[in-house]
């Protein structure tokens, strides 16, 4: 799906992909909060579209319009969803309610685009959080493609000893994907056993506090960056008590 | 000097009422090369995970018998202690490589030892020629082949600079030359840096030869123990299976040919062969 | 039984893994797949039934077009055993998971029962016919696989590194196992790069190198061919090794190429006891 490849770290020289994951954090929040605090419909328009300049600068405008594209679709979900259920509120409403899905999609697309996880658990670790949280939100990813590549061995092993899997009734396919699980779980909860067992050869969880080689810091344009985005929230949270915006 | 001391050891594993070992004696010393072997189950994997705590620490059961391993009770030192004096290789090196790449891999374990950045740089550097992975520096682990991914390993444990080296059948899953190279590796790592190895392994044609003392253990006990040449020709070599150049030097002894000390590689073998065929057949 | 032409594949469309195979099997034969990792042998052996489809070229088993033919219904004729058992281990029972096949491929009840019963005699797996395959050892879960693909009596084995991780008892009984298969003539495909294992069990030894076919033919010819084996990146038999380096000395006869201990040992004395 095309949605799913616009939450996926593309290498690309830009200065978005370079800043430090805790202040494009912050960015993330303004667009998550703006969104969720502000309901009208030309608030949602205009964060929209002032994304539309940050992806073109971080050169992934058009995987970013691919996750657009995605999210429209449940967008007009949610639109027809409101327009049933809250007739009173009317349609500008129902729009907005949809808007803001596409909104919050895409922002999460925008970080995600220009930051890998890994650098984002480092990031956090630089700042902090312990080893082990960090550590989780790597290795969960390195292990990806080794799972799906052991999954793929099991179905094989599977289809060799005459087992189908996408044919017959919904029952026979349900049982035949758990038939599949069944080892795969086992040999990865046997493999975690192992990475345990191998972590702690490698001294983890020692009383010490770990260095962090390479850490992560933030420069001048990251904390411009930050105060930017900063300022915008406390605008839009001002305006809003005012009631000028809504 | 002893590095590690195990006295009249027996370890039975929560939950099972079989001792996987039972009263094992064990020395290694400094700059030793020990190959350990025997069938599966005879308690060699046991055996190693004593020797950087992780039984009893991890591995929970019981635990008789004195264990010191460089200068530390086992039973009262917490595994990452005992880490920087042993590292500890596994078989399969995909569970042994966290991080997003071979880098961060070589620091991971120096960052938890609370090693000064320089140093860790120092120290990474000196890994990446000596193992030659540099460049694969950046790589993600999926990316290496099991042969690059084994030394990644490796390093990674090396880099922390313990006095011994265990390796629990690190060749299991490579292909010869892979293995080959991983072995020949150690040995040099052992004679620049007088780190003692202790090696699991079954494929013995390939590990005979860097050796000084060979272990046979079977059914939780150590059964034969020595040089290599005399433990092959001794009975209990027969569960092992010995190499087809013992079985060859055997034969030819057998039919009368003096060959002199076994012969641990294709080698040797011709050599003492090529000596007794220009000197005359029954002895020199 | 067996005939692959000019066989190309590659898994995604940029690297080409497979390049060109031309590669025929005869009924009754043991032959040996061998070459280092990535040199494309599982890829190959995995278009025997059907898993994977040529890019090019063809794959034609029991004269069926690997193309053309499900998966489920090659499998009935060509049983392939993979290497990590932990994988292929689907039933709550020892009993049961020799019965899966089976089943599937329309064995009647009391046959099924039969011929499990019997692979599991074969193989000593009887006394935990009731037991889930996970409470058995590695080595046992190993000779689980190849009893499970037995039973149901495919014409063409395929065994995926049936070797490697096993101790010498364990390599024993395997062995054991493949002389039983050549008794009843059977078809074995072994992918292996144990050499010494090849040595004392195969008729016929093929080695890849990059997606190619280096060199196909008899054992003794193949396996005591060192510099296919060096380019092969694979190591020879010890006892070839030591011959040729006799050999290179002129010490023992050029043209003989002993692969047992005994063999060089008779070259060594000259046949004398």
């Amino acid at each position: 799906m095309e949605v799913f490849r616009g939450f996926v770290y593309v290498p690309r020289r830009s200065w978005l992909h370079s800043l430090d994951p805790r202040s494009k954090s912050v960015m993330l929040l303004f667009f998550l909060s703006a969104s969720i605090l502000l309901s009208s419909l030309p608030i949602q328009l205009a964060l929209l579209a002032s994304m539309v300049p940050l992806a073109i600068a971080s050169r992934s405008l058009h995987r970013w319009l691919g996750t657009l594209r995605g999210a429209l679709i449940f967008a007009a979900v949610i639109f027809v969803l409101n327009a049933l259920m809250s007739p009173e509120r009317g349609l500008e409403y129902a729009a907005s309610m949809s808007l803001r899905f596409v909104v919050l999609t895409s922002s999460f697309s925008l970080y995600f685009l220009t930051t890998t996880p890994e650098d984002l658990a480092l990031a956090l670790e630089s700042s902090g959080l312990p080893r082990e949280y960090a550590l989780m939100i790597t290795m969960s990813l390195r292990f990806v493609p080794t799972l799906a590549r052991d999954m793929q061995v099991v179905i094989d092993a599977f289809r060799s000893r005459g087992m189908r899997i996408d044919s017959g009734n919904l029952m026979e396919r349900l049982r035949s994907y758990a038939a599949i699980l069944t080892p795969l779980i086992v040999f990865e909860v046997r493999r975690s056993l192992m990475v345990a067992e191998a972590l702690e050869a490698r001294a983890f969880g020692g009383a010490a506090k770990p260095t962090i080689y390479k850490r992560m810091r933030m420069g001048r344009a990251d904390h411009a960056f930050i105060l930017i985005w900063l300022g915008l929230l406390a605008l839009v949270l001002v305006l809003r008590a005012r009631g000028l915006v809504y | 000097m002893e590095l590690a001391e195990l006295n009249t050891v027996s370890f039975r594993y929560q939950g099972s009422p079989d001792y996987a070992l039972r009263d094992v004696t064990f020395t290694l010393k400094e700059g030793e090369y020990v190959l350990l072997t025997g069938p599966s189950g005879c308690g060699k994997s046991t055996l190693c995970r004593i020797l950087n705590g992780l039984i009893p620490h991890f591995y929970r059961g019981e635990l008789k018998g004195e264990a010191r391993v460089a200068g530390y009770d086992v039973r009262s030192t917490p595994t990452y202690i005992l880490a920087r004096h042993v590292g500890m290789v596994f078989q399969n090196p995909e569970n042994q490589l966290f991080l997003s790449s071979v880098e961060r891999e070589l620091a991971f374990g120096l960052e938890n030892l609370g090693v000064s950045e320089s140093e860790i740089e120092r120290r990474i550097k000196w890994a990446l020629e000596f193992f030659n992975l540099t460049e694969l520096k950046d790589r993600p682990p999926y990316m290496l082949s099991g042969g690059q991914q084994q030394k990644v390993a490796i390093a990674s444990v090396v880099v922390m600079e313990p006095e011994i080296l265990v390796l629990d059948e690190p060749t299991a899953n490579l292909d010869p030359l892979s293995a080959e190279g991983i072995l020949s590796l150690l040995d040099t790592l052992r004679r620049e840096k007088g780190i003692s190895v202790l090696l699991v392994e079954h494929r013995l044609e390939i590990a005979l030869k860097y050796a000084d003392r060979l272990v046979i253990m079977q059914d939780g006990q150590i059964v034969e123990e020595g040089d290599p040449r005399s433990v092959l020709l001794s009975k209990r070599a027969s569960v092992i299976g010995i190499p087809p150049v013992v079985e060859a030097h055997k034969v030819l002894s057998g039919r009368g040919l003096d060959l002199g000390d076994v012969s641990l590689t294709p080698h040797e073998l011709a050599s003492a062969i090529e000596r007794v065929m220009r000197c005359g057949r029954r002895g020199g | 039984m067996v005939r692959i032409e000019d066989l190309h594949f590659s898994y995604d469309n940029e690297v080409e893994v497979l390049k060109g195979i031309d590669l025929e099997i005869e009924r009754g034969e043991i032959v040996s797949i061998m070459g280092e990792n990535g040199a494309g042998k599982t890829t190959l052996i995995k278009h025997l039934n059907g898993l994977l489809k040529p890019r090019k070229g063809r794959v034609e088993v029991l004269g069926m077009d690997t193309r053309t033919t499900p998966v489920a219904k090659l499998a009935r004729h060509v049983g392939i055993v993979f290497q990590n058992p932990d994988f292929q281990l689907f039933a709550e029972t020892v009993e049961d998971e020799l019965l899966l096949a089976l089943k599937n491929f329309g064995f009647p009840p009391n046959v099924a029962k039969r011929r499990a019963m019997w692979a599991m005699k074969v193989f000593g797996l009887e006394k935990y016919k009731d037991r889930s395959p996970y409470t058995l050892s590695v080595g046992e879960r190993k000779r689980l696989c190849i009893a499970a693909v037995l039973c149901y009596d495919p014409d063409i084995i395929v065994l995926d590194e049936p070797t490697s991780g096993q101790d010498f008892l364990q390599k024993e009984k395997i062995m054991e196992i493949l002389y039983l298969l050549k008794q009843q003539n059977k078809t074995v495909v072994l992918v292996t790069h144990d050499v010494e294992f090849v040595v004392r069990r195969s008729d016929r030894v093929v080695v890849m190198r990059d997606g190619r076919i280096l060199a196909d033919g008899p054992t003794r010819e193949v396996l005591g061919n060192v510099e296919i084996l060096k380019a092969a990146r694979l190591k020879p038999p010890q006892v070839v090794e030591t011959a040729r380096i006799l050999q290179v000395k002129g010490l023992i006869d050029p043209q003989c190429i002993p692969i047992t201990p005994y063999e060089l040992a008779k070259e060594v004395t000259g046949g004398r006891p």
